[in-house]
């Protein structure tokens, strides 16, 4: 009669689980006790996790300190286990996670950092989608513009935080002394990727509501006027700046039956 | 009438490129300039599947970059062939994406698996070598092969663990893999080294009883010794230093009994700077060489 098929699933709970004894089948050789040939295993299993997570969130590691990091992306782990092979995608939980870690529950802005973070990743792996040139936007004629939306970009995201999330970030990637703006300084960043390089801008809450109409499926009319009441915002500084950072991938000419899509 | 405005996509296919019986390195981002910069006179390049499994950016632009100058092989981490569950047909499907693309001369994997329920554990764990689990890897390799259209090698495990329910030593199993899937094998020597301290045999019995005229690559990589609970050495597959003296040795008396065949250092941990690599490779290549002068002698006497 053939064996239940389930030696895989006592060596996963024992790897995942420190308490778990390990599996029943397994030894040294001549029959010694597995033991620390086992932990290899866990230690394999459990490192290389906080590797991938840690080159994912450089930043965050440095905020809270190395050791520190090691058992909260541990804990993360060990609730979030990675699902898929591919590591690169790994960890788009983890601020989520950050922010309901009950110790670092006055740590507000981990979150944001965390976020910024994964906001970087996303954008250096994402799709070489190309971007709209000025040259573009000035074959658009007179009538069509009416009807003219952009795509994004798939790099493209905007992050809203109530601290100073991008120089958090910049502090603490590149290795030089802490951020020196004040905590109570909010930053809007845009995250973009034109080429391979992926590239960060504070921008205006005006200007993060301009991308973020566009990006939604608003045509450039459209997304104007609901900017028009924001005080201080330039339209034409504003269509520059889109242009500059590459946030869109084309431009789209034809009305669309609905915008479910961007509802 | 025209509705959209945008860029061309750049669309931009590989020609197939064969490896030589050369020494080649493990790929890293951090070394791409400079090798882009040198052009070195090296074999191969060898990369793992799934650090290429995005959409796009800087990843792919120097994968393409070195494609374009040198042969590549791809080494699979993440297909779990030796899993009780089925392969995952979505990850096999993005390999096959990949393959298609970059055109590799060699694709190989781990008698290994990795993945269970949905989990992945991301570490090459061992599987008893009996006839279940031989109909179960034959089967998986059977499957990968026909997804993507071409022979794959299946790479020696290193291993901590002996199984009660081995019925069969490593190389019968891997012969009898080899055999019933028409599949290649990649030594890998360090893990022959590691596995036959950890197991307590000898790497050369292993090696005399290794289907050796299947081996179509070599790996060779640093480990770090240990200790296990009763104080016995224990050697860790680490790839994060120098070949050991033991693995050279074994090497090439590999390479004098079977001539030689594309052969891989591997560094992924502490990694060093390219010419300190490109040096270990110079060694292997060495090695090859020599090899390969013995063997045109032998046949020009013939």
């Amino acid at each position: 009669m053939p064996r239940p098929v389930d030696d895989q699933k006592a060596f996963t709970n024992a790897l995942l689980n420190a308490d778990c004894p390990e599996p029943s089948n397994v030894s040294g050789p001549a029959g010694t006790r597995a033991g620390k040939r086992f932990d290899i295993y866990r230690n394999n299993v459990h490192c290389s996790l906080i590797g991938a997570l840690e080159s994912t969130y450089p930043a965050i590691q440095r905020l809270v300190g190395e050791e520190y990091f090691k058992s909260l992306a541990r804990a993360f782990i060990e609730t979030r286990p990675p699902i898929s092979p591919i590591l690169i995608d790994y960890g788009s939980a983890f601020s989520a996670f950050v922010r309901d870690f009950p110790p670092l529950a006055s740590y507000p802005y981990l979150e944001d950092v965390a976020q910024l973070e994964w906001a970087w990743q996303r954008a250096f792996h994402a799709n070489d989608d190309p971007v709209v040139t000025p040259e573009m936007l000035a074959s658009v004629s007179e009538s069509q513009l009416s009807t003219m939306r952009f795509v994004p970009h798939s790099a493209t995201a905007i992050i809203v935080s109530s601290y100073p999330v991008f120089s958090l970030f910049r502090s603490n990637r590149s290795g030089n002394e802490g951020n020196d703006k004040p905590m109570e300084q909010a930053e809007t960043v845009l995250v973009t990727r034109p080429v391979h390089a992926v590239e960060l801008r504070v921008v205006t809450d005006g200007s993060a509501h301009f991308v973020r109409a566009l990006s939604e499926g608003r045509t450039l009319v459209e997304a104007a006027e609901s900017c028009s009441d924001i005080e201080g915002f330039d339209l034409a500084e504003n269509i520059q700046g889109v242009l500059q950072s590459g946030a869109f991938r084309m431009i789209e000419l034809r009305n669309r039956i609905t915008h479910s899509v961007c509802a | 009438m025209k509705n959209a405005i945008q860029s061309p996509p750049d669309i931009s296919g590989f020609q197939p490129l064969p490896i030589g019986a050369r020494a080649g390195a493990g790929l890293k981002p951090e070394h791409v300039s400079q090798i882009m910069s040198d052009s070195p006179d090296i074999g191969f390049f060898e990369v793992h599947a799934e650090n290429y499994m995005g959409a796009g950016g800087l990843p792919h632009h120097q994968l393409s970059q070195i494609r374009s100058s040198y042969p590549i092989s791809l080494h699979g981490v993440g297909l779990s062939i030796g899993s009780e569950q089925p392969l995952d047909r979505e990850h096999l499907h993005r390999l096959k994406t990949l393959f298609d693309r970059y055109q590799p001369a060699l694709f190989s994997e781990h008698l290994a698996w990795s993945t269970h329920d949905n989990v992945f554990l991301n570490d090459l764990l061992p599987v008893p070598y009996n006839a279940e689990v031989l109909d179960r890897v034959c089967m998986h390799i059977d499957q990968v092969q026909e997804v993507l259209g071409t022979r794959m090698l299946l790479e020696n495990p290193s291993t901590y663990l002996a199984f009660a329910d081995s019925t069969m030593c490593e190389g019968s199993f891997l012969r009898e893999v080899a055999d019933r899937t028409g599949c290649g094998l990649l030594l890998d020597i360090n893990n022959v080294q590691v596995s036959a301290v950890n197991q307590d045999y000898c790497p050369r019995a292993y090696l005399n009883d290794f289907p050796i005229d299947k081996v179509e690559e070599i790996h060779l990589a640093g480990h770090a010794p240990d200790q296990d609970d009763e104080g016995r050495l224990l050697l860790i597959d680490a790839h994060d230093r120098e070949v050991s003296e033991s693995v050279w040795r074994l090497f090439e008396e590999v390479v004098k009994a079977s001539g030689p065949v594309p052969t891989l250092i591997e560094w992924d941990n502490d990694i060093p700077a390219w010419p300190i690599l490109l040096q270990e490779a110079a060694k292997a290549d060495l090695v090859l060489t020599s090899a390969n002068r013995e063997n045109y002698f032998a046949t020009s006497r013939r």
